[in-house]
């Protein structure tokens, strides 16, 4: 059953939107040969299933466990479905390991995902993991774009 | 216009200016008031960017962006990139390491009246200082 993109869209606000703010992966959402691209937290290779979105959750929300998305702009077409979109959150748990700040991060990135089926089936995203450890004092001045 | 026609620009953003260096290329497809959104930092003109592409071209031999994937539709587009080159004179206060360089991106772009307005830009930069070997960061 291949869905519209305002349907895909729609099954992508829900997943991520449920996923980030309360932890609950749906996973009737999100195919079970999921391939994941994203290189977040240095991963060098793509992950096939659910589990390392799962890992990406459950590390953030273990981190900021007040974490909130919030799309800011969004593309639909075909097959694919893509968010623009920053998340605020307070680190009471620590990021990546580190002690937590208890400071409020503020972090943005942009997400594509491939629709089969009303499933996830791939996703590439890529998020300013520099600002979040600027944030925490532990990264040099960022570039000035020259 | 057409989401083929934007995917068409999207491929000339990233093969032709950033690539190639296509200033008039530049001036046809972008708005003046073109602006370029990396998380630290807008660039507020399309003046500016093109003086980013060249910069960076100095900073980089072969700099070099690949369009892996990109998603268009009436006003909007997205593009999925790989930027690589070697690291031949200062950037970004870091001087010359002779290092390679090879991170992937997704940059949102904007249009009005046919030509791109704005571009948010995510891209691996933790990655890139890693390759350059800045020791300040945490592992990954």
């Amino acid at each position: 059953m291949s869905l519209t993109p305002q349907e895909n869209n729609d099954l992508a606000i829900k997943f991520f939107e449920t996923a980030w703010n309360t932890g609950e992966i749906i996973e009737d959402l999100i195919d079970p040969q999921a391939v994941d691209h994203s290189s977040v937290g240095g991963k060098e290779k793509a992950d096939v299933g659910r589990e390392s979105f799962k890992k990406i959750i459950g590390m953030f929300r273990a981190a900021m466990p007040d974490i909130k998305l919030d799309v800011q702009d969004e593309i639909f077409v075909d097959d694919k479905v893509v968010h623009r979109w920053v998340m605020t959150g307070t680190d009471t748990g620590g990021v990546m390991g580190m002690p937590p700040s208890n400071k409020n991060l503020t972090f943005s990135g942009t997400t594509i995902v491939r629709f089969k089926d009303g499933k996830i089936v791939e996703r590439w995203a890529n998020v300013d993991e520099l600002g979040l450890l600027q944030q925490l004092g532990v990264a040099p001045p960022p570039p000035n774009g020259n | 216009m057409s989401a083929a026609a934007k995917r068409e620009i999207i491929r000339q953003f990233f093969e032709d200016i950033w690539t190639d260096q296509n200033m008039e290329l530049a001036d046809e497809v972008l708005d003046p008031d073109f602006s370029f959104a990396l998380p630290f930092v807008t660039l507020e003109n399309r003046d500016a960017f093109k003086q980013l592409v060249l910069h960076n071209h100095v900073a980089w031999q072969d700099l070099t962006y690949t369009l892996l994937d990109s998603v268009a539709d009436e006003e909007k587009a997205a593009a999925y990139w790989r930027s690589s080159g070697t690291h031949v004179n200062t950037w970004n206060g870091i001087e010359a390491t002779g290092n390679k360089m090879s991170i992937e991106g997704i940059t949102f772009f904007n249009f009005s009246n046919g030509k791109l307005l704005q571009a948010h830009v995510q891209n691996d930069f933790t990655k890139l200082l890693h390759q350059l070997g800045v020791s300040e960061l945490p592992k990954r």
